[in-house]
């Protein structure tokens, strides 16, 4: 179940998935040093490796549900029987932290009261920013095979691509933004902000799987899932 | 453990497979509450004035950020166009540049704004 496993036949199925690794990989190695030169390596830690791990579960879950898979990729991670290719967990982490940041810089400009409501905002705007620029990827993900949807899924779709997508990705980097702004702020000391923010994974998770949960229901129900 | 079940979505996954993820989900709850209840708060907050990064291009003063976004959203419509598949990628395109256009107007009611104010 819990495995590491490197693909010989890379890129097999796809289209362009080199340039979509390199562009990925480009982001998440400034973004990376960036963060690094800023901040240092606990708020670094603080502000990647969270969503690594997320990423990891959420990913690996819904390839091991059936719904998509990533065909062509070098190196593969499990942690409960989906393969998710690593440059997919990185990029998680490389847009949680620009969505994050992006969404600061913009509420700043018309809020900067340093309250619940601000964190509420920054959040919400990641996470509107983060779905526009995947309706922009994902339908391009899916014609070029770099991660494939299934294609008996029911519900309402955007160019093959379930919409019930975007909105658990609006859900993970809402959450993840929340929970890293919430840590980032608090007084705790760095080492201490860097446990809490793996350790609390698990409880932006259940929030995650409760709200997504309780949409895909209604969608169900209206018929758009 | 792991249940082998084709096209159910991740909610059902984890609920099917309750018995992993319930140990897992505990363990993090539980030491979240140590680290939260046990830690000394001596760390003074950093303000959020850390997003506001810029650097110069072509004379032009761009947020960091929004410089890697708009590199994400060239390659995407590149690839798009490269793969013939055109109305997608217009009409995502399309929808991935208004928090681009939202930036920059944001950018310039704050510069007209500072102007007023002198």
């Amino acid at each position: 179940m819990i495995y590491l496993k490197i693909n010989q036949n890379f890129g097999e199925q796809t289209q362009f998935l080199f340039f979509f690794i390199i562009t990925i990989l480009i982001v998440w190695l400034v973004l990376v040093l960036f963060s690094y030169r800023r901040y240092g390596w606990k708020r670094t830690t603080m502000y990647f490796l969270p969503m690594i791990i997320a990423a990891l579960f959420i990913e690996s879950a819904g390839v091991a549900s059936g719904r998509y898979y990533y065909p062509g990729y070098l190196l593969y991670l499990s942690v409960v029987g989906g393969g998710v290719p690593l440059i997919i967990v990185l990029a998680w982490s490389a847009n949680l932290f620009l969505f994050l940041h992006i969404g600061k810089y913009v509420t700043l400009k018309f809020y900067d009261r340093h309250n619940y409501l601000q964190i509420i905002l920054i959040s919400f705007l990641a996470g509107i920013i983060g779905v526009c620029l995947d309706l922009l990827e994902d339908p391009i993900a899916h014609h070029n095979n770099w991660w494939i949807w299934a294609g008996s899924l029911r519900g309402v779709k955007f160019f093959e691509v379930p919409i019930i997508n975007f909105v658990g990705w609006f859900y993970l980097i809402f959450f993840m933004s929340v929970a890293t702004i919430l840590i980032e702020r608090s007084s705790f000391s760095e080492n201490r902000k860097v446990l809490i923010s793996i350790s609390s994974i698990s409880i932006t998770g259940i929030v995650i799987f409760l709200t997504h949960g309780a949409t895909l229901k209604l969608f169900q129900m209206i018929g758009l899932a | 453990m792991i249940l082998d079940t084709m096209e159910q979505n991740i909610v059902q996954f984890i609920t099917d497979n309750i018995l992993f993820f319930l140990p897992l989900v505990t363990i993090g709850i539980v030491s979240t509450i140590i680290l939260y209840f046990t830690g000394k708060k001596d760390d003074k907050n950093r303000d959020n004035k850390d997003a506001d990064f810029h650097i110069i291009l072509l004379n032009r003063n761009f947020n960091y950020f929004f410089l890697i976004y708009l590199f994400i959203f060239f390659m995407m419509m590149l690839i798009g166009f490269l793969s013939k598949f055109y109305l997608a990628t217009i009409i995502g395109g399309c929808i991935a540049v208004i928090p681009s256009i939202v930036l920059l107007l944001v950018e310039y009611t704050a510069i007209l704004n500072k102007e007023n104010a002198l």
